[in-house]
């Protein structure tokens, strides 16, 4: 009972918010983020609904004995928790973000372009050209969450691939690709991300591809021990018997049980390249201003630090809470998906 | 039990060193921070601004900047230029020293012209002096320069450091930018590259002794950094940083913040040779729909001051009330319709985003284009920031691939180095590919002649033509020189961005 | 042993080889040449054409790529922004950077093995909840944001120690003085990986077998803990410190730039931006040498906690 209370808590405060946004601004189809917000808005009504008014959801899962012990193992750990609910909360302010700041992330007061502390109307404050950093730091998660995933998914796919690759046909393509992947690593990563961005121009795309390519030996070594125990097991044998080709054999047996150590490994890496981003924003490399993203405030902060310090503030706990969430996600699936306790 | 004493050991050297006695207030010792690493102090190859500044102490030139960048007699105590413009003469003092205690003749004066000259040495500084045809030593104290054409603005090229000869054949000539030995006010006492430069007073310098005995210089190029580093007291003066950390050292009483005009122009340009770039009711447009009279004070602040000519206020000719007036005026309302009617059209093409082309390196400027590519974006444009690596961004310029670009520039006290080079046909940094006849026969003449008042009128003509007709840049802000140092120092003002006035002829820096 | 480690030491040299290969290409990629950067606003076609001619930029690429290498071999690669031998513009920058590595290792290492030890032992203590609760934020803050509070709180506020440069060698006591802050700030990330790591791994050789049967002899607890749970737990300790490596090297370039720092890594940076090729290809190799020299030296010690590894 108590949870469906809060469910439908939760329900009435996204309906306000839609109905203040659609009905009273019209912002319903405007423009490409009002629209991703719109969808959203009416994907978390949809399952609000479904988990206030029917109540075997979770029925057919939790018939799965996997991921029943799974679940358990979750359960026990706080942090974990605690980190769901967290990325929850940022997940929402990142598809939600044109529904639910208060001001516009990037319109400027020209007669009026100062700092002011954090009040009633500015809860985070304004930063120098009188922003709010409220809404400035929640636009800034859908900047930060989609660099983050999109480099480990550049990351992966190139990691995986070659590990695959490697640990499938071992002998010499092992060597050489572990061999080229451990030069690639010895190269300082973020001078190489400052190089790659420097030959291909600033910009989204390439600060990803930047990100993405560097610490591709995680991956590549992950999957590569995986799929060489795997190799040894009797199934793949049998498979390989009966005439599978390599690409099937790899798709079929192999990836699937490599998943969840990836899913881990992943968690943790876009923890990771969250912080690398930051790291190029302080070089001068990150996003393009007056975009607001969190690596770029945190340095303009830095001139303001003395006197203004909520502008390094907000932006850094932003930074901090969400690495901080990553990673404690990152190790409660570590403890749950651990193979020795489901086996 | 071995661990226990690691770390007891450890600890124990951390505490000592922690509280050992913080080094003891010298007034004899001078530390500044500068924004760059030193990477050459060669007299004949300072091209790059800290290379030049640091040189500067160590090495003097025939003449030097005084009071209000006039020129002023430096080791040549006079000159004679001929009626043509031709030949120019030069007296040296007798008893100058370089820091070995040789004397300063004018073989050694010969001898730092010629390698600039020298195409095989490449040198940036030829620009310069390139109307110089031969320089020969008359007697011992005494130096002919020889012009293939009058170049009213040579003095300023007189300025340059003269390095010893004999020194240069002694320790060979391409290791003088690491060992550099002049006659300034200091000589070179120890350079740990990348951290900081050791000098100390030269005690027969030709003027007087310094009254710092021991200048360190260290290189210094976050601002928080630096701004911290002045705050903690590990420097005396500091010279990068951004508006945002002087706002804190002007209210300090602990603290002086000195400020002078003319460190150089921050404009805004476009390319004459890029669609819609080209098109002179777009230029309009896009100044129109900015508040810059709004912004760049409050962007600016203390670094620098709204500009409306292209030259320094210190500069003449000037023509500001004029151009002020006939520039572009903020009027979004005329902006927005500009840019329907340009849409509609074609020339503004439907998924056209106007690029903001500025250097990472200026944040004042990067906050500029933000608030620049705002206002556009209200306006019915769509615009973004490219902040880039200056590196990237100066090549791209000058393949014409910007159209829109932010600059700052500095050069020095004379509109011919100003104006020439940005705006003529053939000019080197003629980014804009601009091409106008009469501008070009106007910075001809204004080069020939060395009539004050002709030269004048024709660098007004010049600026009212480029600025107001064709729009070809747009003035921002003159930036200011900061300096922020402890409040004991005495006698430091700024003024001249080409050098550090330590010892100048009309100051002597010392701490109280 | 001695094999292994020959064997490992030759494999730095297809490791330059292809790092090197990696920057030239990456570097030829980079827009901008050194010689427009250098001459900035004193540009002039000429001046340009001099300086091109005098590094040899217009030689077709494998030719410029052979001359780099044997150039920077025989020491005689010049850097075109500083005009000197890359060699030792490189060398004289080298000490800072392994100074300061080196002390934030052992920072590191003296701080997060005990703590994650400590922590394990006294499972659900409250030293071990607030212990693991700062090294889990420890791993989520962007380094030069930890050294610039570093630099406001030790320095600007307390006066304790000054806040950026380098003092001198590190046994004077100005250079002692002058690494600290940034050591410190560097070891963050890595105290906080290393005792969670440690901790984790202590809990999970105190469950084996054999220490029970220690137990089960009588053994002290204390005996227990250090002769036998702590080296083995040593080994995943070890393997990542090795990983973290990584993640230290890129730290150190940006804590080098906060604290005005006169390292390699700074220096590599500064390359970069000014399209300074020869430097660049000096610094970073340098760099990488470095990573794989440390990485050998991990392995090393794993032969050194645990003499049942051979690398025979």
């Amino acid at each position: 009972m108590k949870k469906k209370a809060i469910f439908i808590i939760l329900l009435i405060i996204q309906l306000y918010v839609n109905y203040k946004n659609w009905f009273l601004k019209g912002q319903i189809w405007d423009s490409l983020e009002v629209r991703a917000a719109t969808v959203f808005s009416v994907f978390i009504t949809g399952i609000l609904l479904l988990l206030i008014f029917k109540k075997n959801l979770f029925s057919s899962l939790k018939e799965n004995d996997l991921f029943l012990k799974t679940w358990r193992e979750f359960n026990k750990n706080l942090g974990g928790k605690l980190a769901v609910v967290m990325l929850l909360m940022i997940f929402y302010a990142a598809f939600m973000a044109p529904f639910i700041a208060p001001y516009s992330p990037t319109a400027i007061d020209y007669s009026n372009m100062t700092y002011s502390p954090p009040s009633l109307e500015n809860w985070f404050g304004t930063d120098d050209f009188g922003r709010d950093i409220f809404s400035r730091v929640l636009y800034g998660a859908r900047i930060a969450l989609g660099i983050g995933f999109a480099a480990v998914l550049v990351n992966a796919t190139l990691g995986v691939t070659l590990g695959l690759l490697a640990g499938y046909y071992g002998g010499k393509a092992d060597m050489i690709i572990m061999r080229i992947i451990e030069i690639w690593n010895s190269i300082p990563f973020i001078l190489l991300a400052l190089a790659i961005i420097s030959a291909l121009g600033r910009g989204m795309v390439n600060l990803i591809i930047a990100v993405g390519v560097t610490g591709l030996i995680n991956f590549s070594r992950l999957t590569r021990s995986i799929v060489l125990q795997i190799k040894e097991k009797e199934y793949v044998e049998a498979a390989r018997a009966l005439g599978s080709s390599d690409r099937r054999i790899l798709i079929k047996h192999v990836l699937p049980n490599s998943i969840s150590s990836l899913i881990v490994l992943a968690t943790l890496r876009i923890g990771i390249s969250i912080l690398i981003v930051a790291g190029l924003s302080f070089l001068g490399l990150g996003i393009q201003p007056p975009t607001s993203a969190w690596g770029t405030m945190l340095n303009r902060g830095q001139e303001y630090l003395v006197q203004a310090p909520w502008m390094s503030i907000f932006p850094g706990l932003a930074i901090v809470i969400t690495v901080l969430s990553f990673n404690l996600l990152g190790d409660a699936l570590r403890d749950a998906l651990d193979p020795r306790q489901l086996e | 039990m071995q661990n226990k004493l690691v770390i007891f050991l450890l600890t124990a050297v951390l505490l000592i060193s922690a509280f050992s006695a913080v080094q003891a207030a010298n007034h004899e010792r001078f530390v500044m921070g500068i924004e760059d690493e030193v990477s050459d102090l060669d007299p004949g190859n300072t091209i790059i601004s800290v290379n030049e500044r640091v040189a500067s102490l160590i090495f003097d030139g025939l003449v030097q900047y005084g009071e209000d960048n006039r020129i002023v007699p430096g080791i040549a105590h006079d000159w004679t230029i001929s009626e043509d413009g031709l030949e120019y003469v030069f007296e040296l003092r007798e008893g100058v020293l370089f820091h070995n205690g040789e004397e300063l003749t004018a073989e050694d004066v010969v001898f730092s012209y010629e390698r600039i000259l020298d195409p095989d040495f490449g040198s940036g500084l030829k620009a310069k002096i390139e109307a110089v045809e031969s320089v020969e030593a008359l007697d011992d104290y005494t130096v002919k320069f020889t012009l293939s054409e009058p170049y009213a603005p040579l003095i300023l090229g007189m300025t340059f450091g003269i390095a010893s000869k004999s020194y240069a054949e002694e320790v060979g000539e391409e290791n003088l930018g690491r060992n550099p030995m002049g006659a300034g006010p200091f000589k070179m006492e120890e350079w740990d590259a990348g951290n900081r430069i050791v000098l100390s007073a030269f005690e027969d310098y030709w003027r007087t002794e310094a009254n710092l005995k021991e200048v360190i210089i260290r290189s210094i190029p976050e601002s928080s950094t630096q701004a911290m580093e002045l705050r903690s007291g590990g420097i005396d003066f500091g010279v990068n940083l951004d508006v945002g950390q002087l706002e804190t050292f002007a209210e300090d009483e602990d603290f002086q913040v000195k400020s002078a005009a003319g460190a150089g122009i921050n404009f805004a340009g476009f390319n004459f040779e890029m669609e819609p770039y080209n098109n002179r009711e777009f230029r309009e447009a896009v100044i129109q729909a900015v508040p810059f009279d709004q912004m760049i004070p409050q962007i600016f602040g203390l670094l620098g001051d709204r500009a409306y000519s292209m030259l320094p206020p210190t500069l003449w000719p000037d023509d500001s009330e004029y151009l002020a007036a006939n520039l572009p005026q903020f009027d979004p309302e005329a902006a927005s319709a500009t840019f329907d009617r340009l849409k509609a059209e074609g020339v503004i093409e439907n998924n056209f985003v106007a690029e903001v082309f500025v250097s990472n390196s200026r944040p004042d400027q990067v906050k500029v284009a933000e608030a620049m590519v705002t206002a556009l974006n209200q306006a019915g444009l769509r615009a973004e920031v490219n902040a880039m690596e200056f590196g990237t961004m100066w090549d791209m310029l000058g393949r014409g691939e910007i159209g829109l670009f932010f600059l700052r520039f500095v050069s020095d006290p004379d509109p011919d180095y100003w104006l020439y080079r940005f705006f003529k046909s053939d000019g080197a940094l003629n980014r804009a590919f601009y091409e106008d006849q009469e501008v070009d026969q106007w910075l001809d003449a204004a080069r020939v002649t060395s009539i004050q008042e002709e030269r004048e009128e024709l660098y007004t003509n010049v600026l009212r033509k480029v600025l107001t007709e064709d729009i070809v840049f747009y003035p921002m802000a003159h930036s200011t020189q900061i300096y922020v140092m402890q409040d004991n120092v005495v006698g430091l003002e700024p003024g001249n961005s080409l050098l550090i006035p330590l010892v100048t002829p009309t100051a002597n820096v010392y701490k109280e | 042993m001695f094999g292994y480690m020959l064997k490992r030491m030759l494999w730095l040299i297809p490791v330059l080889i292809g790092v090197s290969l990696i920057l030239f290409i990456i570097m030829e990629l980079v827009p901008g040449d050194p010689a427009t950067i250098m001459l900035g606003t004193n540009v002039t076609p000429e001046a340009v054409e001099a300086l091109n001619e005098k590094f040899g930029f217009d030689e077709p690429f494998h030719v410029r790529y052979l001359l780099m290498l044997r150039n920077f071999l025989t020491g005689e690669l010049n850097s075109i922004y500083y005009n000197d031998q890359v060699i030792s513009i490189v060398g004289r920058r080298l000490t800072a950077t392994i100074e300061l590595g080196l002390l934030s290792l052992i920072i590191a290492v003296l701080v997060a093995i005990p703590t994650g030890v400590i922590a394990a032992v006294k499972k659900n203590s409250i030293f071990d909840f607030i212990s693991m609760l700062f090294a889990t934020i420890g791993i989520s803050v962007p380094a030069f944001f930890t050294g610039i509070i570093f630099i406001y709180l030790f320095s600007v506020r307390l006066r304790i120690f000054p806040s950026s440069g380098y003092g001198g060698p590190f046994y004077t006591a100005a250079g002692m003085r002058h690494l600290i802050l940034p050591a410190l700030a560097l070891s963050t990330v890595m105290i906080a990986s290393t005792s969670r790591l440690t901790r984790s791994s202590m809990l999970d050789v105190m469950k084996e077998d054999y220490l029970l049967t220690a137990r089960s002899k009588g053994l002290k607890e204390k005996v227990i803990i250090l002769k036998h749970a702590f080296r083995n737990a040593l080994i995943p300790v070890l393997t990542n410190i090795g990983n973290q490596l990584a993640m230290m090297f890129g730290g150190a370039i940006l804590i080098e730039s906060v604290f005005a720092w006169p390292g390699v890594g700074r220096l590599a940076v500064r390359a970069v931006e000014y399209r300074d090729q020869p430097l660049v290809f000096g610094s970073i190799l340098i760099l990488s040498a470095l990573f794989v020299i440390s990485n050998l030296v991990i392995d090393l010690l794993y032969v050194l906690i645990n003499p049942r590894i051979s690398y025979d």
